[in-house]
């Protein structure tokens, strides 16, 4: 600088101490997670705001704002996207937003009276179950019946289990302990792959598209038989090599945080690796240009601008594991697992006769609740993503590094228990799928068989529900076709009034918990002709077809995006309509995407749990898969247990793994449109 | 201050060959270009001076000390990205403080006094202070390159090194920044590479230009030199406007006598100081647009005609194009000079300002014994002294 020559009357320069590093790091902790926080309460506020001022405005020129709206209806709309328009709007309203009303007005009416009562809600929180602070007006006392005990020591077992703090509270600390293990597991996985190059690098990445693969329902089911008191780790570590004093058991919630965090890091792993590599390679290169390095370099840049798709990430951890059913009902014979809300909900309306308790419906807005703002506050995070793909077109040097034979093995040190681990879900339905008999202190079963796959076939109830269960799900995927690349053209190239919220409509489903969906389909359906008794078919098509829809749409509106609009307007230019240009040059442009998004549609209609268990429960015959799943989980004799669960589950991998592979391919690093944010 | 040494750098991608052959010295406080069409290897080299990238083979010198295997951020460089690579996620302040925060200086780091003090210095020297608060998003392009190049100078780099600054910015912006980049090279004296694709640019900045083509550097001299004294055809061609007339070599003498085609004789001078020319060599006669006149003002003046194809007037002169023995040639005469298309014409050159060139690239300049483009440079003794 021009001054660098005179003297400073202070010196510029002082020891460069660790400790003061550490000190000032360990000063910023608490603020920077308050910061996180305001935003997070800025998003809400903020999307709260930008709605009520958009009442505002209507309400001051009321007939005018609805004018202006026909007028401009008017303009965009022809015949055809008039008739998409009204079919979309009118299967989401009917089957999804209806449905989530329906909860809402159930959750504060008295059935009896038919009069607005909070009676469901303090019924609710009187109930230990659900919040373990209780008064006591006779003794005029707070009793509280908190449980936290984490770990249980009983002869050789040693018990982990987690706190309980009652349903609403344990659903929460699950949820967000779930979201760290998550984001701590998907980022170093996302960093690794994006930024380093080593032997072996594409078998890793292959390897880590697994974990999505499972629901953590399948998941547990592996889990729960594999790592038991006389599973394969303690039988290994405790029996066979005696490394343990006792063996170890994972219990209630802390199974619950376990299986989940193995099955959802994947989602953070997949939203990071895409961010990552989306970061451009010299915004980095500034850095270390300027002297940072090493985790300075990945704490002061990549981080912060990797932030977006990590949170989004995140987020949608948080709410699929706050509204996951699968994992509590695989360990419903805990009492602590059932103290989640969302087998709460389950517990209360699946019953064989369809009448259910009011309080389902109130836990059911809880859940609602949370999943909402969870959504809302996604939506802000991922249109923040606008901000990692500002380059402004530099050179682009991919910024992976090649690392040295020792730096790779040291790599596979960490990586390899990492990954048994990730897999662990996977590995353990497998082995179980194929195991004859396993006495109790044997490390891996004793035999092996292929006999348990007949349940397949030779259980009457369980081919059916196979057969329906792809019936469903490909009448869904036809109608989610149709009707979501309608809704994405009209989002994408047609200037509606009001098409944010047509976007939020039909996005909104990723976050909407399906037991919420299932419980409003009771209580506005039961005993119509959508619904008769006993025939929850048509229902559980409509609940795939909106709960799945969003993968769809994103994967199409991807699509449309990355089409030029002047290849449509050159069509329009040469005579076409709107109509048939979207016939012959939009639909054959954008196909490949929308059967991307469709096959993913698909595959997660057939592994659907949370609508399917509810609805099955009232119609067996017409049950889907998980559904029976669940049931040969439980059941005795010959086609019931462990092993034939198991095959169920390994049938619906294998069918996920080939539509991901597939989808993989057609869709490159567009992963996004898999987690359909 | 540092001189750069390059030695015979080599730098491939697989199997492209992105440069090779790079020997240079870079002299403390100048301003040198790397100039070149698209992937002809500018920005490799200036990657390579960053330490980006490690080169197959030869090595880097910032005066004596060999730098080639240190890492980027030991190497005390500011660089400045064509897309300015400002960090969405800072202020402008952050931006800028952000490689003070970093820098050590004898195991002692900078007080927070000291570093506010010198980013609102550097904020001042490219003239945007008070806009420290500022997200960069809301900057205009011209105040992002500005943030991008004050982030570069406050950490008093030993040196600059600029890739395509200007090439985001529009025409107008474009000079005024260039003028910007001048006043503070100047002002700091401080030894700069500069890498551009535009020759305009190259030659008003420039202490030094590097031509380069095809990852060779094809010429290494300031920008008076580059222009009048081209070494290869590539470089004749790439910087300013030039005619080529094929032809071999008559005789040797003051001026070396080439028959061209239509069997004239042409009368030229090697711009390669101790080119070996022989009698025979094919060559090319390269001449200026603006060195041909239609006035004769020496009786040993070529002589040039052909037929006009077109003419432009562009307000100071009169571009002339037109055809001699199928070779299409230009000229640059006077705004009222009396050409039509269809005419013919004879014009004249002076016989310094026809270039005679040899065939076969820079290749052909290793016949030169000890041609600097070839030969490790040997450290200056005034750097040693530094």
């Amino acid at each position: 600088m021009t001054t660098a020559e005179e003297q400073p009357a202070e010196p510029e320069l002082i020891p460069a101490r660790i400790q003061d590093d550490i000190k000032y790091w360990l000063l910023r902790l608490p603020r920077g997670i308050l910061s996180v926080f305001v935003r997070l309460a800025h998003a809400i506020v903020n999307g709260i705001r930008s709605f009520l001022a958009g009442i505002v405005s209507f309400l001051r020129d009321p007939i005018g704002s609805i004018r202006a709206f026909f007028v401009k209806l008017r303009r965009e709309l022809d015949t055809l996207s008039t008739v998409q328009l009204i079919a979309v709007l009118g299967v989401f309203t009917l089957f999804l937003v209806a449905p989530l009303i329906s909860v809402v007005y159930t959750s504060f009416v008295d059935p009896a009276t038919g009069f607005f009562t909070l009676d469901h809600f303090t019924r609710l929180f009187g109930d230990t179950n659900f919040w373990p602070w209780q008064y006591n007006p006779d003794t005029g006392e707070w009793i509280t019946y908190t449980d936290t005990r984490t770990v249980l020591y009983a002869g050789d077992l040693l018990v982990i289990q987690g706190w309980d703090f009652g349903a609403v509270l344990n659903s929460i600390y699950v949820a967000i302990v779930v979201t760290m293990f998550s984001i701590i597991l998907g980022v170093f996985f996302a960093f690794i792959i994006a930024r380093y190059d080593f032997f072996g690098k594409s078998i890793v990445r292959t390897v880590l598209i697994f974990p999505i693969l499972a629901t953590p329902f399948i998941g547990a089911i592996g889990i729960k038989r594999f790592l038991g008191a006389r599973g394969f780790l303690n039988n290994l570590f405790y029996t066979t090599l005696g490394w343990l004093p006792f063996r170890v058991e994972l219990h209630g919630l802390a199974a619950i945080i376990f299986i989940q965090s193995l099955s959802f890091f994947s989602l953070v792993y997949l939203n990071a690796y895409s961010s990552f590599m989306g970061i451009d390679p010299s915004l980095e290169e500034q850095a270390e240009n300027l002297g940072a390095t090493g985790f300075k370099l990945f704490r002061s840049v990549t981080l912060p601008l990797a932030m977006p798709g990590i949170q989004a990430g995140a987020i949608l951890t948080f709410i699929l594991s706050i509204e996951d059913l699968g994992t509590p009902i695989v360990y419903y014979d805990d009492l602590q697992a059932q103290k989640t809300l969302a087998y709460q909900v389950f517990s209360s309306i699946a019953t064989q006769s369809g009448s259910i308790d009011p309080k389902g419906p109130a836990i059911g807005l809880i859940l609602l609740v949370f999943a909402l703002v969870g959504f809302l506050v996604i939506r802000k995070y991922a249109s923040l993503r606008s901000y990692e793909a500002g380059s402004k077109g530099g050179q682009w040097n991919p910024r992976t590094r090649r690392i040295s034979p020792q730096a790779t093995t040291l790599l596979y040190l960490v990586l390899i228990p990492s990954l048994f681990f990730a897999l662990i879900p996977q590995i353990s339905v497998i082995v179980l799928s194929f195991a004859k008999q396993w006495s109790t202190d044997a490390i891996l079963p004793d035999a092996w068989t292929l006999d348990n796959y007949s349940v397949l076939w030779a259980y009457e109830n369980v081919a059916n529900s196979i057969n329906l269960t792809l019936i469903y799900g490909a009448i869904a995927t036809v109608v989610i076709v149709l009707l979501g690349t309608s809704a994405a053209y009209l989002i994408a190239r047609r200037d509606l009034p009001g098409k944010t919220a047509l976007d939020l409509l039909v996005t909104s489903p990723i976050a909407l918990p399906g037991i919420v969906i299932a419980t409003g389909y009771f209580t506005l359906f039961y005993n119509t002709p959508f619904f008769p008794p006993g025939g929850p078919a048509f229902l559980i098509t409509m609940s795939y077809t909106v709960r799945k829809f969003p993968f769809t749409v994103r994967a199409a509106y991807a699509g449309l995006l990355s089409t030029p609009v002047v290849l449509e307007e050159a069509s329009m230019n040469l005579g076409a309509s709107k109509n048939q240009t979207f016939a012959k040059i939009t639909l054959p442009l954008i196909g490949v995407s929308v059967l991307a998004g469709s096959l993913l549609s698909f595959v997660y209609s057939v592994s659907e749990v949370s609508t399917s268990l509810i609805l099955g429960s009232v119609g067996r015959e017409q049950a889907p898969m998980t559904f029976w799943t669940n049931e040969v989980l439980n059941a005795t004799g010959q086609y019931g247990g462990y092993f034939n669960a198991a095959c169920l589950g390994v049938l619906m991998m294998a069918l996920q793994m080939l539509v991901i592979t597939i989808t993989n391919k057609i869709l490159g690093s567009r992963s996004s449109a898999i987690t359909g944010i | 201050m540092v001189e750069i040494r390059l030695e015979n750098l080599r730098k491939t991608f697989g199997d492209v060959v992105a440069t090779d052959q790079v020997n240079m010295t870079l002299h403390e406080g100048e301003l040198s270009t790397l100039l070149g069409p698209s992937g002809c290897g500018k920005t490799t080299l200036l990657r390579l001076i960053a330490g980006f990238y490690t080169p197959d083979s030869g090595r880097i010198y910032f005066d004596d000390r060999d730098v080639t295997d240190l890492p980027p951020h030991k190497r005390n460089t500011g660089m400045c990205f064509q897309n300015y690579a400002l960090w969405p996620h800072m202020s402008v302040f952050d931006n800028v403080a952000y490689g003070l925060k970093l820098k050590r200086v004898n195991g002692m780091k900078y007080t927070k006094a000291a570093i506010e003090r010198r980013v609102n210095e550097a904020l001042e020297l490219v003239r945007l202070s008070g806009l420290g608060e500022r997200h960069i998003h809301q900057l205009s392009g011209g105040q992002q390159q500005r943030v991008a190049l004050a982030r570069a100078l406050v950490i008093e780099p030993d040196v600059l090194l600029l890739d395509e600054p200007l090439s985001n910015l529009d025409a107008k912006l474009r000079v005024e920044m260039r003028e910007e980049i001048i006043r503070i090279q100047k002002e700091l004296s401080i030894t700069t590479v500069y890498v551009t694709h535009d020759q305009q640019e190259a030659l008003s900045i420039s202490d030094k230009v590097a031509v380069m083509d095809h990852g060779y550097v094809q010429q290494f001299g300031t920008p008076r030199e580059i222009y009048h004294n081209p070494q290869t055809v590539f470089v004749a061609d790439f910087i300013g406007r030039c005619t080529f007339i094929d032809g071999k070599i008559k005789s040797i003498g003051e001026y070396i006598q080439v028959q061209i085609p239509s069997n004239q004789i042409i009368a030229g001078k090697s711009t390669i100081d101790g080119y070996p020319f022989e009698v025979g060599e094919s060559v090319k006669c390269a001449m200026r647009p603006e060195s041909l006149y239609l006035e004769r003002t020496d009786p040993r003046d070529n002589e040039i005609s052909g037929t006009v194809t077109r003419t432009i007037y562009v307000g100071n002169a009169t571009e002339v194009y037109f055809e001699v023995g199928g070779i299409h040639a230009q000229a640059l005469l006077r705004p009222d000079a009396p050409v039509k298309a269809g005419d013919k014409i004879t014009l004249y050159a002076r016989r310094p300002d026809v270039m005679v060139l040899p065939l076969g690239g820079v290749e052909a300049l290793r016949k030169v014994p000890g041609h600097p483009l070839f030969t490790a440079p040997a450290p200056s003794t005034a750097s040693s002294n530094v």
